[in-house]
């Protein structure tokens, strides 16, 4: 008999924000969520900095929607009501737009 | 045929979705994929460096509409001719074309132009299914049962088949959609003093919507009507609220934000969240902030809301309800189990519409939709593998032919030789003979269908019988029989009774169908891509094993305080050298990664003993031993 795994869990998903994240810092989760998409967010700005090149080329779109996967994963984030979450949220889909504004303004 | 060792699978091979489930000692497992979903999106994606399935092809279809696949199951075992399909292709990104009379949908691969079968992207689908099962299970799956909708016909059938042996799997059954949930909820068991059983199952998934009504006597399955739309679901309902919020956002800020693609596409998602929310709860928030031109979009949507906005669409699955009961010959009250399948089910009115429909019966509902179809071809399959579990004992189940099938005679009249709805496996004869003196040979053309004119049914194809010895018209006896296999495979012979002389259909490309070779063929690419699949993962590994290793290293001199500042700056430059080397070269092959650790471990090692000559080295000293610094 061959011994038989044990079944997945299904929150072990690769979505890293559905998972729950130590609270050492004592951060509501809403925040530890925004601070990880950023976090992304600047590897991918750094990207945009360095890209040269035309709308349609490949590494313009793949940057494009990447960017705009953040701000998806950034509107499913629920405030809660809470000021501080819903004013990072809103500060970071500030970030992100004006990242997508100066990567149009690159792309010719 | 070899003898499997490992457990058969079901899988609802879906439109939109797929799910792959396996029962054993009684109980039905859904098994998660390596993304840890339930169900895997029936997506395959071609790009320039490898091939995707399921959630990572789906993330990606942005970036690569033309090359991204999904939607097979509406072009499978159909014809370039097929009204339907002629519809559905203006809807697609990805380009199909006619190969002689047969579909085949063209992408972009590694550069090159390829087009494929939809068996052979269904097959990857099935691979990819397989493959779960397998990460699961520890063991090989070479079995399956696959589930098709009760309406496919003979070719739509043949060609899923077709789809599971490229994949390498061996089908031991297609089974009609609604069976399968029927099975999942148990109800081929007759109640005592019960004769058989009529249960409709009302099938609404993302995007299709599908009425069936079974009977069950004695554990046999007959279809007995279907109905539905094969473009109503979920995204309709999403599209709706997407408009109405459109709408709203233009009243509230004077702006028209449904051409600026990005904003219609958050708000779509936020869209898809609220209408999930609303089946268990009455109000669900929006908010987005800066959708458009800067301005956030606060909003509430109540369940009422939404459901008047798509009261029209979810009022039009009672249309087809009525149609299945009239052909069915039945009326509401002889209905015993109403059975719900696919993720729009859960909404709260569809629901409601339906019981009251039912005068208030109650929904057989407490297995997940999504899973009800996996959940019963995986108890179909144990059963078939001699799964003797207490709970499925005695359990036989049968389908049966959808459609009367028969040959066209003088006068283009089709005479029915096996009658609809005839259990399946089965085998009928019937004797014909000639229409003139002397003739020499018969023309036998086979039809599906219902109408007494051959023309106004299906033809399956044509086959003939020749070498009739002379003799009056009327003489001669020519036995036809028709027998079809537990897979609904028809196969029709002629045998004149006088010389012996047979001849048989032999199933053609005309039917839609593949021939055995190309089939073959199909196996042994697949077959290819396995090893290409598998060297892909085996560079992937040797690459994220020698990037760890690098910063391991790394961070091991970094931070031990036994190596001198030049040792430590020797091994910092080589890690990051090896580093920036990953960085430009993430297309080499395995054995180069594999060389590059190599030589950062002995770099790393002769550091190492340079330094225990010189002076005595604690293990604690730096983390990792020399023996093995790599993790």
């Amino acid at each position: 008999n061959v011994p038989r795994k044990p079944p997945l869990n299904q929150d072990a998903g690769f979505k890293p924000s559905d998972q729950p994240l130590s609270n050492s810092l004592g951060m509501q989760p809403g925040i530890q969520r925004v601070m990880q998409v950023m976090e992304e967010v600047e590897q991918l700005e750094q990207e945009v900095d360095e890209f040269v090149g035309k709308k349609t080329d490949k590494a313009y779109r793949l940057l494009e929607e990447m960017l705009t996967k953040e701000l998806l994963e950034l509107d499913s984030i629920e405030t809660r009501g809470q000021d501080n979450v819903r004013q990072a949220r809103k500060e970071a889909v500030h970030r992100i737009q004006a990242i997508l504004e100066k990567l149009e303004k690159k792309g010719f | 045929m070899r003898r499997a060792k490992g457990p058969a699978v079901g899988i609802d091979l879906g439109t939109t979705y797929s799910c792959v489930g396996v029962c054993q000692h009684g109980k039905v497992e859904i098994i998660a994929n390596d993304q840890g979903n339930r169900t895997t999106p029936s997506y395959v994606a071609f790009t320039d460096t490898e091939r995707l399935v399921g959630d990572p092809a789906k993330s990606q279809v942005a970036l690569n509409p033309q090359n991204t696949i999904f939607d097979t199951k509406r072009l499978i075992g159909r014809m370039a001719e097929d009204p339907m399909v002629q519809l559905d292709t203006r809807h697609w990104p990805f380009q199909v074309v006619s190969d002689t009379g047969k579909l085949k949908v063209q992408v972009s691969f590694k550069g090159k132009e390829k087009a494929f079968y939809p068996e052979e992207i269904s097959a990857i689908v099935l691979a990819k299914m397989k493959q779960t099962a397998e990460a699961y299970l520890g063991c090989p799956v070479t079995q399956a049962v696959i589930t098709v909708p009760a309406y496919f016909n003979d070719s739509q059938r043949q060609a899923t088949i077709d789809a599971g042996t490229i994949a390498g799997l061996h089908v031991l059954k297609i089974l009609n959609e609604p069976t399968a949930a029927a099975i999942a909820y148990g109800l081929e068991a007759s109640r005592e003093g019960e004769e058989q059983r009529n249960i409709l199952i009302f099938d609404l998934g993302g995007g299709t919507f599908d009425v069936s009504i079974l009977r069950v006597d004695d554990g046999i399955f007959e279809v007995k009507a279907t109905a539905g739309d094969t473009h109503l679901g979920g995204e309709d309902f999403d599209n709706r609220l997407v408009d109405h919020l459109a709408r709203e956002f233009r009243r509230k800020h004077k702006e028209d934000l449904s051409q600026d693609k990005k904003a219609v596409q958050r708000l779509r998602a936020a869209c898809e969240r609220a209408k999930r929310t609303l089946s268990s709860g009455t109000t669900a928030a929006i908010s987005i902030d800066s959708l458009y031109k800067g301005v956030d979009f606060h909003t509430t949507v109540t369940r009422a809301r939404l459901e008047d906005l798509c009261s029209d669409l979810f009022q039009a699955t009672l249309k087809p309800l009525g149609k299945a009961l009239r052909d069915a010959n039945m009326n509401k009250d002889q209905i015993h189990n109403i059975v719900l399948v696919g993720g729009s089910t859960r909404i709260p009115k569809v629901q409601t519409l339906l019981r009251e429909f039912f005068s208030g019966r109650e929904l057989s509902k407490n297995i997940n939709p999504d899973e009800a179809v996996a959940y019963g071809a995986a108890v179909q399959a144990a059963i078939l593998t001699g799964n003797k579990s207490p709970g499925l004992q005695n359990v036989l189940l049968l389908d049966v032919t959808p459609l009367s099938l028969g040959i066209d005679t003088v006068g283009g009249v089709m005479a029915t030789v096996v009658k609809r709805n005839s259990p399946v496996p089965t085998q009928e004869t019937m004797e014909f003979t000639t229409a003139e003196d002397d003739q020499e040979t018969v023309v036998f053309e086979v039809y599906e269908g219902e109408r007494p004119m051959s023309k106004n049914n299906h033809l399956l194809g044509t086959f003939i019988l020749s070498g009739l010895p002379p003799a009056l018209r009327g003489e001669p006896v020519i036995q036809v029989s028709f027998s079809i296999d537990t897979n609904n495979i028809l196969t029709v012979s002629a045998r004149d009774t006088d010389t012996g002389n047979t001849s048989q259909l032999t199933i053609t490309d005309a039917r839609g169908r593949l021939d055995r070779e190309e089939v073959e063929r199909m196996v042994r690419e697949a077959e290819a891509h396995r090893v290409q699949d598998e060297t892909q993962q085996e560079k992937i590994a040797a690459m994220n094993s020698l990037e760890s290793c690098a910063l391991h290293l790394k961070r091991a001199a970094e931070g031990g305080q036994a190596l001198d500042v030049r040792a430590k700056k020797r091994v910092v430059e080589l890690c990051e050298e090896a580093t920036s080397w990953l960085e430009g070269n993430q297309l080499a092959e395995k054995e180069a990664y594999e060389e590059r650790r190599r030589a950062l471990e002995e770099a790393w090692d002769s550091v190492f003993s340079d330094l225990s000559q010189g002076r005595e080295v604690g293990g604690e000293l730096v983390s990792g031993s020399a023996a093995g610094p790599c993790p």
